[in-house]
């Protein structure tokens, strides 16, 4: 195979937006990192390489995969405390845990091949944010490895440097991070006729303290997945209340991991994650009924995953003012990446923008995610030669 | 290229162009959770077969149907990369293993070749 064909697998992520790779590196030690820091000037971070907004897609850029360094480095079950490296996934974190009865309990429903490293630099939610929250919160400190090649602590105060920039610092190299006991759980799925019924029904369970996630399903995602053409509700309980165990409720947890896939499948592979108050899903979700775009997601959170065919940017668009005037974010979890840099506002973009600076000043880092470098890599280094 | 290659290369474009590349294939992949390289998980080679490269590497595959499990998509991926052996093998390009096993298979009736009691033979992935 010609190196250029063996760089095809690394010129994409889940969001489906082709780039281009130069090359591909898999460190193994923080050692390896700082070494291709020091010698590049263009690296792409992957880990799971599940983003959808092309956190993960190179432009010209070397890849640098975390996938192999993958170690459980330290496990204090009495304290409930585990030290990983970034690319460990998610789901063989967990199955190692299982044997201590403890969790990782934020799951994105992309768990089985999500890397811890991966969900810390979007700060993903999940399923059961409801009850979780969003990674960060589930983190002690961190390592690293920023732009300048310099090698960090990370504590709780300064986790937002790294946690939610996705990538555009540096790299996670290892994380601690806090579990919890694991729980057997139990659901129960309600099959509902009108909107109104399910703002009702989902009320009803969103300030139970048992509860750990609302899943939302419109008509046309339930028929596809098999169901009835209705919307389901999928309340997941911590204790014996749901109605479906054991292997049921596995079935029913599969069933909603391809809820997105499913719908892609049949053209609707752009996926959004606007964030919206729980009062506002009503109207909302009227909104997507009237221009006719399918949904699903976390709604005892608030984030709605609307989903449309690739040349639907106008619909796209409308959507998100529609999601402004609510007074909703447009992302909720999945992160800007390359896709949603222009509805960033002012604010943010200063913050990120003095934050990036601090770590990566050349923007070695995922140049141009999140926000725009504006220069040239090159042009930076030059800079920097004459700063010096 | 014979015609029955060119038949399975059109075969496999059509189950491949299903691929929406979100991954979910590597979760149960064992030669992904192994080697920990995305070129060789069921989405790379998908993709790579997605753009017309067929490569030894399609042989780094267990064919255990782990990935169709997981596809949300449906997709016969383990199906798609049997039938690129198929065209490997039409088009002179596979590997040096798959010739000797297909040589012992037609010589001593096993993949192993000649079998000396108490001796071990080198195995093969198919
Ligand atoms: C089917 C499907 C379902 C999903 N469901 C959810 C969901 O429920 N909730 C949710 O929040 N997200 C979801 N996602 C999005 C995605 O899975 C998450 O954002 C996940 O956290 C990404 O992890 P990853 O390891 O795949 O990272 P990648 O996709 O490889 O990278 C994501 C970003 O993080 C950066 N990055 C990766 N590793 C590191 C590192 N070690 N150091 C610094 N930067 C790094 C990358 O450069 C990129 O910008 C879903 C995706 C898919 C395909």
């Amino acid at each position: 195979m010609k190196k250029s064909e063996e760089l095809i697998p690394y010129s994409t992520d889940a969001s489906m937006i082709e780039g281009n790779a130069i090359k591909v590196v898999f460190p193994k030690t923080i050692g390896e990192i700082r070494n291709i820091i020091g010698k590049e000037n263009n690296i792409t971070i992957r880990g799971g390489g599940t983003s959808l907004v092309g956190g993960a897609v190179p432009f010209n850029s070397v890849v640098m995969d975390l996938s192999k360094m993958n170690r459980i480095l330290n496990l204090d079950a009495g304290n409930r405390i585990v030290e990983v490296e970034a690319g460990i996934i998610l789901d063989e974190l967990n199955n190692y845990l299982e044997k201590y009865n403890l969790e990782f309990p934020v799951q994105p429903s992309s768990h089985g091949v999500c890397t811890i490293g991966g969900m810390i630099a979007a700060n993903a939610a999940g399923n059961r944010a409801i009850k979780y929250g969003k990674t960060r919160k589930w983190i002690i400190e961190l390592e690293a490895v920023n732009g300048k090649g310099e090698v960090l602590k990370i504590k709780k105060s300064d986790l937002e440097d790294f946690s939610g920039m996705e990538g555009i610092t540096g790299v996670i190299v290892s994380a601690k991070l806090k579990l919890e006991p694991k729980i057997k759980r139990t659901t129960s799925m309600f099959s509902i006729e009108t909107l109104d019924s399910v703002a009702e029904t989902a009320k009803k369970y969103k300030d139970n303290k048992e509860v750990s996630e609302i899943e939302i399903l419109d008509k046309t995602t339930s028929s596809l997945l098999g169901l009835e053409e209705k919307y389901h509700l999928i309340v997941e309980f911590e204790n014996e209340e749901g109605e479906l165990k054991g292997k049921d409720y596995d079935y029913i947890m599969n069933l909603r991991d391809r809820a997105y896939p499913a719908l892609a499948n049949i053209g609707f592979s752009h996926i959004e994650d606007p964030e919206i108050s729980f009062q506002k899903f009503k109207e909302f979700a009227e909104f997507l009924e009237s221009e006719r775009i399918p949904f699903f997601g976390h709604l005892g959170v608030g984030i709605i995953h609307p989903v449309f065919m690739q040349n639907q940017k106008n619909k796209i668009q409308r959507m998100f003012e529609v999601v402004k005037r609510f007074k909703g974010q447009i992302t909720g979890e999945h992160g800007v990446g390359i896709i949603k840099k222009e509805f960033l506002d002012s604010i943010n973009k200063k913050i990120i923008e003095r934050i990036k600076n601090r770590h990566d000043p050349l923007c070695k880092m995922n140049c141009n995610k999140v926000i725009n470098c504006g220069k040239k890599t090159e042009e930076k280094i030059e800079e920097a030669k004459d700063d010096n | 290229m014979t015609i029955e290659s060119e038949n399975a290369r059109e075969e496999i474009k059509e189950i491949v162009k299903k691929c929406i590349t979100c991954g979910i294939c590597k979760s149960l992949c064992p030669v992904f959770k192994t080697i920990r390289e995305e070129k060789v998980s069921p989405r790379g080679k998908t993709m790579l077969l997605k753009k017309e490269v067929y490569d030894e590497i399609i042989y780094k595959c267990s064919l255990c149907r782990g990935c169709e499990q997981r596809c949300p998509s449906g997709i016969k991926i383990c199906s798609a990369f049997k039938k690129a052996r198929k065209v490997l093998v039409e088009e002179g390009k596979e590997t040096e293993a798959n010739k000797e096993m297909i040589q012992n298979i037609r010589t001593y009736g096993n993949p192993f070749g000649k079998i000396v009691p108490g001796k071990c033979r080198k195995l093969y992935c198919c």
